[in-house]
């Protein structure tokens, strides 16, 4: 195919200009040389922003950390309710752990052409519209590509390269007989640089695409005044202007985006996209390390070179700054069929895929796109394709030798920053009150809070495929669920874990036999499932925060069980059943009070949302022995499980804030204690939780829900109102963005409370949310 | 000439001048230019047809307005649509005694047709999806076809010189929110392109799928012949089909930006235009390309036309933003 392009056509004669007009050869121009004050650590500012653009990545930083709810925009269909859940590891802006993973999906037709489904080819895991759902997968669709994200350091400096920089190691047919033959894709006609597959030429489509595909957020384009002010310049040239072809980041989709939710659109206001965008362009580059004093990495780095990786991860691009050591070619190659998606993007093949950036890499795990690999060396051995020979040439290498390139590669920056989870290393253990604080007694004693420490770093770590993750779960880790407003702490609505079943023309609740847990994510290799048609009822949870819950375990079973009123004996309207399991064990844990104690909570939940298998053990029955992951069960042992409780059940509760008398004289007077229960006694002293965890009917008559075990479809357990400011969204499925939402949406047994609420004067209701703030 | 072309003369009369003395300065060689310009009032420009150089009208507006002007040889002058038009996506015309009857399609299921003496007739599909092409060989032969991204239905409708008749669309291996362009060669001959790549083909009796090997959408189409028809789209790639009278072939290019509209002389010479103010001529036979000009950049061109002679426009205007549009249109007139 022969293509013609104006710029090919100008060159010869440019040239020849330069010739007739100069007489003599020029001097040979200075190598370029590597770009300068282009690092910092991960997730900080490009050294070379000015104090505009300062002020802009810290307002950006916000936008991509602000949680949306439905009522501002999030939805209908979304994965996460905010941008940064996807690029937060090990600091946001950067990559994820596998339990922001998602898929991409579509259907490949007859004649070989590829059709995306889903919401802009994404699987979404939540609905909101009409009720909570989980949508479902498009009809017709054959092709579900699993996809991890990818971080954004550095990107305004590859936003910042020619199309030329890019274009001069394009080898299509492979004309040096290497086995490499990397071709560029292209956006709207531009060189694509950005996505797994390159399809992507500009940073502000790069984030308006997953922002409305991934949140259901709606922008406009930037107004090309906004373009003008970027941190990378980004005005589309008008006319046949010189160079005009060359420069492509003006080429971001164009088209407002819309959706059907109730919320004008566009719901991202354009000063907030375009501090977003500038945020993501003024992230810093990686800063490779000096190997000079490093003798495995330095010989690492020849090695690499040696055997051909650096075929496709070429150090360095040439940008206007310089050398850019981003070691990437930035374009496709194709890396075999058992790293193929089926998917097609611009002209990248099922099998093509951009070579990944390296600098950073080590603090970005998993690998590949994804994320099937946990680690480098897995992920060098997953190489096929283009790159079989050079990975070939690393399987032979002696086993000091690959040790030598994996150092070299965890020396490209971001070493420091490397963490097992979120954590980063020498991350100090928040001081007494602070939320997430150890209990006084643990933070007293250095033994405990070692042991509390290594509880927390359990709980924070991301568990990989090798550890047993999968091959069904919700997160990889605990943290993944728990992190609002630390670890330990409750979850924003995209980490809600689904339940699902059937209601029968009756009204019964049949349970799905796998459970009603619909699993999000599954493991590299397995199928996430997907609900049945008949099944009708989908039920968000919340994630409560775990603050406290080890006075609550303290409470006595007797003290709980004296605030029962299953029939409603007092005539007060409101009931309280106690939740007696199977095993006779009051349950306490959970929004159907359906777990017992802690320990029995860290069972389940490992079992239930992170697919580790737990050992069978006296006096337990939470937990999944076996899975079919191919790791051998128990996954974790019960050193394990005991490390991790003592974490949860060290935590201390919420500290309050000074609160006012007056609104817990209003809490107390409209009845909103005759559930939530001010004090109990705890083991070491009284426990002022406000709940009596008990269950409670709450929802209106004409609600559905999920059975579990004694708790019947409407009730859940009332929940703690500790530290409430910290736990937005509120009510079990997440469906209340405030306090006050909350409270309008109580019914059934809270339907006098809510009635009295709103009898309030605006005085006396402002000091009741005032007196719950500070909890 | 434009104001955008004056420079570039400046230009060529300074290095003349340095270059040659006193030579007599020749002729200009023809170029592409800006022709047209509108402002929000007006809107964009979303097709063009005539039959001749001197007889040529283009079509558009705002959504809720529509818009047409008039080539005759040496500049546009607005034309007056029918009162309350809504905005004119498509414009095709039939040869008529003593002139020509223009066929347009709007907004809302609206389409008009306008007499040889200038009288216009609208007429309401029963639709409120837009309609995007209006095709047929005769007053009493039209196709239109239409619909919503992302929508209810697909539009695909017949006039019989008396009533508008909404056609089933035929079983489809993809699903089809719209079809944008229908065209064809005969009254047994015809086809429609539209989202996800579906080409329709209508046979004088059914209308049945036909393959090309693409999911992107197909956005117009034009053709020398039965066994010469040339589609185009692509929203973030350029991607051209081509029918052979046997079975369609596709082709992605990267290089290029979506294309929206072509038109082919009778060498079967393609000329298409789309995002980016993209001007190319595509040889005839091949999916190659040759750029012509860039000067409506950053406006999107949407429709194409030309003639043998020489001719060539292309209209659009800043489509991918919100309404009220502005409108251009570049030229080639040799």
């Amino acid at each position: 195919m022969k293509h013609i392009h104006l710029k090919q056509l100008v060159r010869p004669g440019a040239v020849l200009f330069g010739l007739v007009l100069s007489g003599c050869p020029d001097p040979e121009p200075e190598p370029p040389k590597l770009a300068e004050d282009i690092y910092g650590p991960l997730g900080t500012i490009l050294p070379s922003a000015n104090e505009d653009q300062r002020a802009t990545f810290e307002r950006g930083l916000e936008v991509a950390t602000r949680r949306f709810a439905p009522d501002e925009g999030l939805g209908p269909r979304a994965n996460v309710s905010f941008c940064s859940s996807c690029h937060e590891k090990p600091v946001f802006g950067g990559s994820s752990p596998r339990y922001r993973d998602f898929f991409l999906t579509g259907t490949e037709l007859a004649d070989g052409s590829f059709v995306p489904s889903g919401h802009g080819g994404v699987v979404t895991a939540y609905g909101f519209d009409p009720g909570p759902t989980r949508p479902p997968l498009d009809e017709g669709v054959n092709v579900i590509a699993h996809r991890n994200a990818i971080p954004f350091f550095g990107v305004g400096l590859i936003a910042e390269l020619s199309e030329d920089a890019i274009l001069a190691n394009v080898d299509e047919d492979d004309a040096d007989g290497d086995g490499i033959s990397g071709r560029p894709n292209y956006d709207r006609g531009f060189v694509g640089r950005f996505g797994r597959k390159s399809q992507t030429v500009s940073i502000e489509g790069f984030i308006r695409g997953p922002l409305n595909n991934h949140l259901g957020v709606t922008s406009d384009p930037l107004s090309d005044e906004d373009k003008a002010a970027l941190p990378v310049p980004s005005v589309a040239p008008s006319g046949d202007q010189a160079g005009g072809l060359g420069f492509r980041q003006a080429a971001a989709p164009e088209e407002p985006l819309f959706d059907d939710d109730d919320v004008a659109d566009p719901e991202l206001s354009s000063d907030e996209l375009f501090d977003l965008v500038s945020f993501a362009m003024l992230l810093a580059a990686p800063e490779p390390e000096d190997l000079s004093d490093n003798e495995l990495g330095a010989a690492g780095r020849d090695l690499f070179s040696e055997i051909g990786c650096d075929d496709c991860h070429v150090a360095t691009l040439e940008g206007p700054r310089g050398l850019i050591p981003l070691y990437s070619d930035l374009l496709l190659h194709d890396m075999g069929e058992a790293l193929g998606d089926g998917i097609p993007q611009g002209v990248a093949t099922g099998d093509e895929f951009r070579t990944q950036p390296l600098w950073g890499v080590v603090a970005v795990a998993p690998y590949l796109h994804d994320g099937r690999a946990d680690t480098l060396d897995e992920a060098i051995r997953w190489h096929g394709g283009e790159a079989e020979r050079a990975r070939d040439a690393y399987e032979a290498l002696s086993d000091h030798q690959r040790d030598g390139i994996l150092e070299f590669l965890a020396s490209l920056g971001g070493r420091e920053q490397t963490s097992a989870g979120l954590l980063l290393a020498n991350s100090e253990v928040p001081s007494a009150g602070q939320p997430g604080c150890p209990k006084p007694e643990i933070l007293a004693d250095p033994a405990q809070l070692r042991e509390w420490e290594a509880g927390r770093a359990l709980f924070d770590r991301n568990i990989e495929v090798d550890a047993g993750l999968g091959p069904l779960f919700n997160g990889d880790g605990c943290r993944a669920c728990h992190f609002d407003p630390v670890i330990g702490g409750a979850g924003p609505i995209g980490v809600n874990v689904m339940r699902h079943g059937t209601i029968d023309p009756m009204g019964e609740f049949i349970a799905p036999s796998s459970g009603t847990i619909l699993h999000k994510l599954a493991i590299p290799g397995h199928v996430r499932p997907e609900h049945t048609p008949d099944q009708n009822i989908f039920e968000p949870r919340q994630t409560p925060s775990l603050l406290g819950l080890g006075l609550i375990e303290g409470i006595a079973e007797d003290d709980i069980l004296a605030l029962q009123d299953p029939d409603d004996l007092d005539g007060d309207g409101v009931r309280g059943v106690a939740h007696i399991l199977a095993d006779g064990q009051l349950g306490r844990f959970g929004w159907k009070a359906q777990v017992p104690s802690l320990r029995e909570f860290s069972r389940d939940a490992l079992g239930a949302e992170v697919g580790l298998t737990v050992p069978e053990e006296p006096g337990f029955s939470f937990g999944v022995l076996s899975d079919d992951d191919g790791v051998a069960d128990p996954e974790v042992d019960a050193e394990f499980i005991d490390t991790l409780t003592f974490f949860m059940a060290g935590l201390a509760a919420p500290t309050p804030t000074p609160g006012s008398d007056a609104g817990l004289a209003v809490f107390e007077d409209i009845g909103c204690d005759s559930c939530h229960v001010v004090e109990l006694p705890g083991a070491s002293g009284p426990v002022r939780a406000y709940s009596d965890f008990l269950l409670h009917v709450v929802a209106p008559d004409d609600a559905l829900g999920i059975v579990d075990g004694q708790a019947e479809q409407l009730m859940f357990r009332t929940p703690p109102l500790w530290g409430l400011r910290a736990t937005a969204p509120y009510m079990h499925d997440g469906s209340a963005t405030t306090v006050e939402a909350a409270i309008l949406a109580h019914a059934a047994e809270a339907d006098a409370v809510r009635t009295a609420y709103e009898g309030l004067s605006a005085d006396q209701q402002a000091a009741l949310l005032a007196f719950l703030d500070s909890l | 000439m434009s104001a955008r072309s004056r420079p570039q003369s400046l230009a060529c009369l300074a290095l003349a001048v340095l270059l040659g003395g006193c030579e007599p300065e020749p002729a200009p060689e023809p170029a592409w230019e800006i022709g047209f310009e509108a402002d929000e009032s007006f809107g964009a420009l979303l097709s063009a047809w005539g039959p001749s150089p001197t007889e040529l009208y283009a079509v558009g507006g705002n959504p809720e307005r529509g818009a047409m002007i008039r080539f005759d040889g040496d500049a546009w002058s607005e034309q007056a649509l029918p009162e309350g038009f809504p905005l004119a996506n498509w414009v095709f015309g039939l040869p008529a005694e003593g002139g020509t009857t223009l066929w347009v399609a709007g907004n809302e299921g609206m389409a008009a047709r306008r007499d040889v003496d200038g009288s216009w007739t609208t007429m309401d599909l029963g639709t409120t999806g837009p309609l995007w092409g209006i095709w047929g060989t005769a007053d009493s032969n039209m196709w239109a076809v239409g619909g919503s991204i992302p929508g209810d239905e697909p539009i695909l409708a017949h006039y019989d010189g008396s009533a508008w008749t909404m056609v089933p669309i035929p079983a489809l291996d993809r699903e089809l929110d719209a079809l944008f362009k229908v065209w064809g060669t005969s009254s047994t001959q015809v086809f429609a392109v539209g989202h996800s790549g579906v080409i329709l083909h209508y046979d004088g009796s059914e209308w049945t799928q036909q393959l090309a090997g693409t999911a992107s959408d197909l956005i117009s189409l034009w053709g020398t012949g039965p066994n010469e028809i040339v589609a185009v789209g692509g929203r973030s790639n350029g991607v051209i089909a081509r029918y052979d009278g046997q079975a369609w072939r596709s082709e992605t290019i990267g290089m290029l930006p979506g294309l929206n509209g072509v038109w082919l002389d009778s060498e079967g010479t393609g000329f298409a235009v789309g995002v980016e103010g993209l001007v190319i001529e595509i040889p005839a036979g091949t999916f190659d390309y040759e750029e012509l000009d860039r000067s409506a950049r950053p406006d999107v061109l949407h429709g194409a036309f030309g003639f043998d002679e020489g001719a060539r426009v292309g209209v659009g205007g800043n489509l991918l933003f919100s309404p009220p549009w502005t409108g251009v249109i570049v030229q080639y007139l040799p």
